[in-house]
């Protein structure tokens, strides 16, 4: 038998009981516990460290699945970014966190966004509604500009996409504006609306812009499969293609 | 890191019964022994009942298994959940365990000693150090309670050459390796 005395946690305890009546003589709420964008932060800050480049590498893909009937599709994305899920009065969110930008001020995300239409007590009917919604919301961003928007199919159904840019206060400084990026692929079906998000800096995008065509090219609803019907709809600029894009490795 | 059906079952039900009382706002910790069996398998034996502030595991184990760690619960009657302490990770080095797991709200962690893992432990030190990660942590804007207590955790992994992996479920994923 080994020995070993009891697991004793006072330590801890006195640590939060501590930091409970500090927040409290603040006046402060407990921040927001997300675990995944400090492991990100540390992968990028132990690289840097060992002075190698912030790798734009994706090596495996997993599956994203989930029991959840709101959530009923997959996809594969890069197995090292987090998922995270929100629900909220009828809308869900599939929100995955990418990694940061060189200036260390922004995280590249993926998102499907789930939300009911106009039958299931929604806002919008069609996909054109949805998109004029988008746009319309998007045009107090900072120059805001329209680049593209096309008409095509993604797992089976009618899709819109576009996409736009904008300019945000990013830089360590927070005087300079940084350009970014947005694409959003919006379907609709069974009274719901999907809408695929990719968002990032304008170096990080086209760095990444494989990674979300992955997601759309593997997207495909778990109840009645169709044969995937995905075809390119925005053309990638030639300028933001990579010549030699790096190699991946899928778990299928 | 996969940990196996077992261990993943039984991980459940003792956070099951360490939360069972938290609406009278009482929590209990439970532990268990990790073993692992002869074909290879990980197995969690012997679960006892602790407090909210500790428990005492029973390392009396069966023949034909080998002693692999210890697993503990977390749990808090506000629902804050948190990695392991800095006595923990002093047992865990003191007592040599191969990985030793704690599981506080739906999040797994694990402690895994490797070819780095130092020796040699001095437990009131690894106890201050990780009081001093907390705190400091705490002194920056924005971070709550759990994620300063999960750098820390990351600190001393690094200071005493342990790997320390994060998960749900049974499937853990490295966050930091010597």
């Amino acid at each position: 038998m080994k020995e070993r005395g009891t697991i004793d946690d006072s330590h801890l305890w006195e640590l939060k009981e501590l930091w409970d009546r500090k927040r409290e003589a603040l006046g402060i709420s407990e921040p927001v516990t997300d675990f995944a964008a400090i492991d990100l932060e540390y992968r990028r800050q132990q690289r840097q460290a060992k002075g190698k480049p912030i790798s734009r590498e994706i090596r495996h893909y997993v599956a994203f699945s989930s029991s959840n009937p709101r959530f009923a599709f997959t996809f594969l994305y890069p197995e090292v970014w987090e998922v995270r899920i929100f629900e909220d009065e009828g809308h869900g969110e599939v929100f995955i966190l990418g990694p940061r930008n060189d200036a260390d001020t922004y995280n590249l995300a993926l998102a499907v966004h789930v939300f009911p239409s106009e039958e299931k007590g929604g806002k919008h009917a069609a996909l054109n509604q949805v998109v004029a919604d988008r746009l319309e919301r998007s045009k107090e961003l900072s120059n805001f500009q329209e680049v593209s928007k096309a008409q095509g199919s993604l797992a089976g159904v009618e899709a819109l996409e576009f996409e736009i840019s904008y300019t945000m206060p990013l830089s360590a400084n927070g005087l300079e504006d940084t350009l970014v990026l947005e694409r959003r692929i919006v379907l609709k079906r069974a009274g719901r609306f999907y809408e695929l998000i990719y968002r990032a800096v304008e170096q990080d995008y086209y760095a990444y812009l494989e990674s979300f065509k992955d997601v759309v090219q593997t997207f495909e609803f778990r109840e009645g499969r169709v044969a995937r019907t995905y075809r390119p709809l925005v053309q990638t600029p030639a300028h933001a293609i990579r010549e030699e894009p790096e190699p991946y490795e899928t778990d299928e | 890191m996969e940990l196996g059906e077992q261990v993943i079952r039984e991980m459940e039900r003792l956070w099951r019964k360490s939360i069972e009382d938290m609406h009278k706002g009482v929590v209990r910790e439970y532990a268990a022994t990790l073993v692992e069996e002869q074909d290879g398998k990980l197995k969690l034996v012997n679960p006892v009942e602790g407090t909210s502030r500790g428990v005492a595991p029973n390392l009396e184990i069966p023949e034909g298994v080998r002693f692999v760690g210890t697993f503990h619960t977390h749990p808090y009657e506000d629902g804050t959940t948190a990695a392991f302490s800095g006595q923990d990770i002093a047992a865990s080095l003191a007592h040599r365990e191969r990985i030793s797991l704690v599981r506080s709200g739906d999040d797994v962690f694990a402690l895994v000693r490797t070819d780095k893992t130092l020796e040699k432990v001095n437990t009131s030190r690894v106890n201050r150090e990780f009081g001093e990660e907390v705190r400091k942590h705490l002194d920056k804007t924005g971070v709550s309670f759990s994620e300063a207590v999960y750098l820390a955790n990351i600190e001393l992994c690094s200071k005493h050459g342990l790997a320390f992996y994060r998960g749900r479920g049974g499937k853990l994923k490295e966050v930091y390796v010597p």
